[in-house]
């Protein structure tokens, strides 16, 4: 015998059917990820970064389309009989929240894949790709580990970051399968800040950061306070010193170029995994003189203190600058010799030798090599970060010539596939 | 071609200097000479970059949904390349038409570059296949005009415009066609050849590709029209028109290949219809009951199968054979085959790991299909394959035709069966215990994939020795790829069925689970017996093909073998460069004779990662002995073989003399070039190294030193020996050697880039 549902609840169950409906239709356009981006974008970012993405992605899309099919015969069947209602209502929520979670994982994907439009762009972020990949190579190879795929992709803001290969993303059961480096545009052709992104997914995996925390707290054993202070900062330090190792003072003078702001400099937020800026450079200056004696980060350091000296700092927060800053050296020795627990307790630079970017080996490479550092795809390969340093080094010391180092970089990373096989020079 | 000849000097010529019209000898070298200046392999890769990304798109957007949407696949591709063409026909007419007015004769060299280049495109809003293969048609496009002009200028420079809008109009003709073929490519059709002049014309110049089968027919090319001989025709119909002009012996002027049709040179469905017929096949034996008969399932599938390979012409007529074969196999194989007839074959799968494996793509959407109804349908189509490839006399006597059936059978079996159910005399790896599965069944483009993937220590001496396309050791392409080794491997192993393309392989392997990351084109190599004991001590792994199937990835043979190395630690590989299909080009060393004209060319291409290694160390002071190193090492003995490095440029009646050679006197030959190529060498690195380092320093990849000697003491009297015209004491000096004394005059020259 027929059940009689009464009105309000088949009211309810059919606005269920409703919205259950407009949602799995607006989901079943996912399985075009041209809904995203042009497909000549994702083909030739696959075939660049060797990861199927979007089939990955479908998969999810797939799942999430078969949920929603549950929700509708779910509320198909709630019309006729009221007491599955109320798990109808639940499947449609959670179908609802599946879709915007899955949405937000497509967009991320999406805009990723877009900001690669034009042709500069596009040889731009993957000489990036292939630096970002080189960044991690040599250090996880050491640690056998696996080199996780790098995906950079061009975003507003003034720093970069990193979604971290193997995390979860939005959509659950998804891990992500790259690492995505946010880049920024006032530093895509200064990218000394992508290795230090590439530093947290390297220190993620080889569990430096602790390491280097403990080796932090251990040169600030005599004072608590710093300790306290320091210890919340090990994973950014860690970050910080990855870039430094691949780049040297290229990484310091760019780092202070994003932190010398003069509301910000000085200033502790709450919270903030980042070191206080004005720490930051000049435990990225001690670094540069612990390894490569004194140098133009000499100038740079006596300039930020002339400009921000310690005491114009909040109240509460000066104190502790002027005390770190008296441990700055052993700070900075800390990081360079904290162990490396995957690499069998060897530290960093032990793999990545930091004198090979010391201003002395970075004019060698560029006398040795001459004209050819700029052109040959022999010296992109091997040298790529090399190349970096150098770019970013020439420009710090000499701020005259700023503007032709920069286009110098910005040619070298553009102009990758004409200079490559000069395709119709004969 | 040699008779007739008078004695012949330096000094004398038999053909008439002031004849306007050449002679036919001279017209083949002219031809030929004109051919592989335009021969470029960086449009050979182009065309394959877009061949490749228009199959991808297409797989992209049907993923294999079969013959039903053929049309819609068509209008996909086509659209995809009709950009392509249009930007490619409105750059020839733009530099026809410049060119029309100017006095292009009374051009130099640089003179001429610089005009060609002011009509360079602007590539915009092409894909990146598209824009790859727009620039290598303008480097075509100049080197046409280059060469047209140099040819005309030989007989009358008056003809230089006529010979240049020749050129231009058969390239802009043959645009299209190139482009149909492409799609047809992507499309899974066997493409038909580019006909008329272009073949007749491949004829003279002897291309290997002639009818896309190479060694008598007796090895099927697994793609009818393969890539390669497809850009050689191309080349082959352009020389062609650089001569239609001035040549009385040369074609009809008009060139057949105007093909008006949408569907010409798209060619047939025969892959298709193969994987319909093989899916049918595996189907019906996996319905099949106990002892159930095969024979009609098998003849249904027979003719099937041979017309998608162009050596089954020869099995296609002969019924009796068929039948035969038929009948054999069935009979065999009926013991496989029904539910519980098939239970041992499924408890060996099992047993050897080959479990429910995904034969598909996974984003095919198919469900796994059993292993042993695939595998028994896998059998049958190598015995079938096996036999196309026998010679006549074997199937023309009963008894030996018999013999044939059983050997191929036997063969097939060796492949495809679980190693636990083959008499170890026949297992090809017994160290190994594995066997091939089928792959992407029911595809136009299957290919078979070994089981096992054993782990290798690659040294370089191992890698120096094993040889990849083109001759190449494997060694100087991971040198050349950033690769140090010793390193450990992964080794994966493939073979190649009807339809397979190593473009295609690559692209399904990378997104399969057993490796999970893009696996380049160009790290595919052929995996001969010599290279499989070598990596494995398994010879009987590898197959051993014609010579024709080494030289490049775009010919490869049905039942060749393969193999890819995945490496096991870091990042130690190389990285598929964006947008590209090539591997940085390894270092490469040729030396070619001309004996008519007493000359040798020695072209050493070095890589760019190695020229740059050379010019940073000549620049720190120590570079003379790195760059002889590089240099005069190609000039040693090869580690294998006589006459590997060594080849007669193309010239009329000369061609084949060098190989016709006593071994000795060639031995001899062979030695003294090496000695005047490497002192010539050594002289102009001592004095002349810093034109190596502004080399290395062009944009142009790598660097090229050329080594020229003419008046090579001996030369010309090798070519009067062959001819029966020299005395006992010449002869005799040919023999010994001392025929080769003295010094030839040297010129060194050093290129940025590769000269061909």
């Amino acid at each position: 015998m027929e059940t009689l549902t009464p009105p309000r609840e088949l009211l309810v169950a059919e606005d269920l059917q409703r919205q259950t409906a407009h949602w799995l239709a607006a989901a079943t356009t996912f399985l075009d990820a041209e809904e995203f981006a042009a497909e000549p974008a994702w083909r030739s970012l696959e075939q660049h970064i060797g990861l199927p993405l979007r089939s990955q992605l479908a998969t999810i899309v797939r799942e999430l389309i078969t949920f929603g099919q549950h929700s509708q015969r779910l509320a198909g069947r709630a019309a006729h009989d009221p007491e599955l209602l109320s798990e109808a209502q639940r499947s449609v929520q959670q179908f609802r929240q599946r879709y915007t979670q899955v949405e937000l994982t497509l967009d991320f994907f999406g805009d990723a894949v877009n900001s690669r439009t034009s042709g500069p762009l596009r040889a731009a972020l993957r000489t990036l790709d292939m630096l970002a990949t080189a960044s991690m190579d040599e250090v996880l190879a050491a640690a056998r580990l696996p080199v996780p795929p790098a995906l950079c992709y061009l975003d507003h803001g003034t720093g970069a970051s990193i979604l971290r290969a193997g995390i979860r993303l939005w959509t659950p059961g998804m891990l992500n399968p790259v690492a995505a480096i946010k880049i920024v545009r006032h530093n895509l052709y200064r990218p000394t800040s992508l290795f230090h992104e590439s530093g947290h997914q390297v220190s993620h995996l080889t569990g430096w950061a602790p390491s280097l925390g403990t080796a932090i707290q251990n040169a600030l054993s005599d004072d608590p306070r710093l300790q306290r202070m320091w210890q919340p900062w090990s994973s950014e330090i860690a970050a910080d010193v990855y870039a430094f190792l691949h780049t040297g003072f290229a990484s310091v003078a760019a780092l202070y170029d994003v932190v010398g702001d003069t509301r910000t400099l000085t200033r502790w937020p709450i919270g903030d995994p980042h070191p206080i800026g004005w720490l930051r450079t000049l435990l990225g200056c001690a670094l540069c003189r612990a390894v490569f004696g004194n140098g133009p980060w000499d100038r740079l350091e006596e300039a930020m203190l002339a400009n921000y000296p310690s005491h114009r700092a909040d109240l509460a927060v000066a104190p502790l600058l002027t005390s770190s800053a008296a441990l700055i050296p052993r700070i900075a020795n800390a990081c360079l010799t904290a162990p490396v627990p995957a690499l069998r307790g060897e530290p960093m630079a032990r793999i990545l030798d930091p004198e090979r970017v010391s201003p002395s080996a970075l004019a060698e490479l560029e006398r040795s090599s001459g004209a050819a550092l700029w052109r040959s795809p022999h010296y992109r390969r091997t040298e790529g970060i090399r190349i970096v340093a150098l770019a970013g080094l020439r420009e710090a010391e000499n701020p005259a010539a700023a503007a032709f180092w920069i286009d110098r970089a910005r040619n070298w990373m553009t102009d990758w596939h004409a200079v490559k096989d000069g395709s119709w020079r004969k | 071609m040699e008779q007739g000849f008078t004695s012949w000097t330096d000094n004398e010529s038999p053909f008439r200097e002031e004849d306007y019209a050449v002679g036919e000898s001279e017209f083949s070298t002219a031809l030929s000479t004109a051919f592989y200046e335009l021969r470029d392999e960086g449009f050979d890769a182009a065309v394959a970059h877009l061949v490749a990304e228009t199959e991808q798109l297409v797989e992209d957007r049907f993923q294999a949904e079969g013959a039903i949407y053929g049309t819609e696949k068509q209008r996909l591709a086509e659209a995809h390349l009709s950009p392509v063409g249009l930007a490619a026909e409105q750059y020839v007419d733009a530099l026809s038409e410049g060119l029309a007015d100017l006095d292009i004769s009374s051009l130099g060299g640089s003179g001429l570059s610089e005009v060609l280049d002011g009509f360079d495109p602007v590539l915009s809003g092409q894909s990146p296949a598209g824009e790859d293969f727009l620039g290598s048609l303008v480097k075509k496009a100049k080197s046409a005009v280059s060469t047209a002009v140099s040819a005309a200028k030989k007989v009358g420079r008056k003809l230089a415009s006529a010979v240049v809008t020749a050129a231009l109009r058969k390239l802009r003709a043959l645009v299209r066609p190139l482009l149909r073929r492409v799609l047809a490519f992507a499309i899974d059709k066997l493409p038909v050849p580019l006909r008329g002049p272009a073949r007749s014309l491949a004829q003279r110049i002897k291309l290997e590709s002639e009818e896309g089968a190479v060694d008598g027919d007796l090895y099927a090319p697994a793609m009818g029209l393969d890539l390669l001989s497809l850009a050689e025709s191309f080349d082959a119909a352009l020389a062609g028109a650089l001569f239609e002009v001035q040549s009385s012996v040369g074609e009809p002027s008009s060139f057949a290949e105007q093909e008006t049709g949408a569907e010409e040179g798209l060619g047939g469905s025969e892959l298709e219809a193969l994987a319909a017929a093989r899916q049918e096949l595996v189907e019906h034996i996996t319905q099949a009951e106990d002892g159930e008969d095969l024979t009609p399932a098998i003849e249904q599938f027979v003719p099937v199968l041979l017309s998608a390979l162009r050596v089954g012409i020869k099995l296609a007529g002969r019924k009796r054979v068929v039948n035969f074969l038929a009948h054999y196999v069935a009979r065999i194989i009926g013991r496989w085959v029904g539910p519980q007839l098939s239970r041992p074959l499924s408890t060996a799968i099992v047993d050897t790991g080959l479990r429910l494996a995904t034969l598909e793509q996974p984003n095919f959407g198919r469900p796994p299909t059993d292993l042993g109804p695939a595998l028994l349908g896998a059998t049958i189509e190598d015995t079938v394959r096996q036999l196309a490839m026998t010679e006549d006399y074997m199937l023309e006597d009963e008894d030996l035709m018999q013999l044939a059936v059983s050997e191929a059978f036997d063969s097939a079996v060796a492949t495809n069966f679980p190693a636990g159910l083959i008499r170890p005399g026949l297992q090809q790896a017994p160290t190994l215990g594995g066997s091939f599965l089928p792959m992407l069944i029911s595809s136009a483009h299957p290919y078979r994939r070994y089981t096992r993937s054993p782990q290798i220590e690659l040294t370089p001496q191992l890698a120096n020795a094993v040889m990849t396309f083109g001759a190449v050791p494997l060694g100087t392409l991971l040198r050349a790829a950033g690769t140090a080794l010793p390193q450990r491997f992964r080794i994966h192993i493939f073979e190649a069925m009807p339809g397979t393309s190593l473009s295609r392989l690559a692209r399904n392997e990378g997104h399969s689970p057993w490796l999970g990351f893009n696996m380049a084109v160009d790290e595919i190599h052929p995996l001969t017996s010599m290279v499989s004991g070598l990596l494995l001590q398994e010879p009987g792994l590898g197959t051993d093909v014609p010579d024709g199937y080494l030289g490049s990835r775009h010919r490869i043979a049905v039942g060749q073998r393969f193999f890819f190395l995945e490496p096991l630690e870091g990042m130690a590989r190389f990285e598929a460069e964006a947008g590209r299909m090539a591997a940085p080009t390894p270092s490469r060393r040729r030396i070619s004779v001309n004996l008519a004209h007493a000359r040798v060319m020695g072209k050493f291409y070095l890589s760019e990662s190695e020229s740059q290694q050379i010019a940073a160390a000549i620049k720190k002071g120590h570079g003379v002995p790195a760059l002889l190193k590089a240099l005069v090492a190609g000039t040693t003995l090869a580690p294998r073989g006589e006459t590997e490095e060594i080849e007669e440029e193309e010239s009329g009646f000369t061609a084949g003399l060098l190989r016709s050679l006593a071994p000795n006197i060639l031995r001899v030959l062979r030695r003294r070039i090496r000695a005047w190529c490497a002192t010539a060498i050594a002289d102009w690195a001592r004095q002349r190294s810093g034109e190596f380092v502004r080399a290395a320093s062009d944009p142009a990849e790598g660097v090229t030193v050329r080594v020229e000697l003419t008046a090579v003491p001996g030369l010309n009297l090798v070519r009067d020996a062959r001819a029966g015209r020299l005395g006992p004491d010449a002869l005799r000096g040919v023999f010994s050697g001392t025929a080769f004394r003295g010094t030839p005059n040297p010129v060194v020259t050093v290129t940025a880039g590769r000269i061909r």
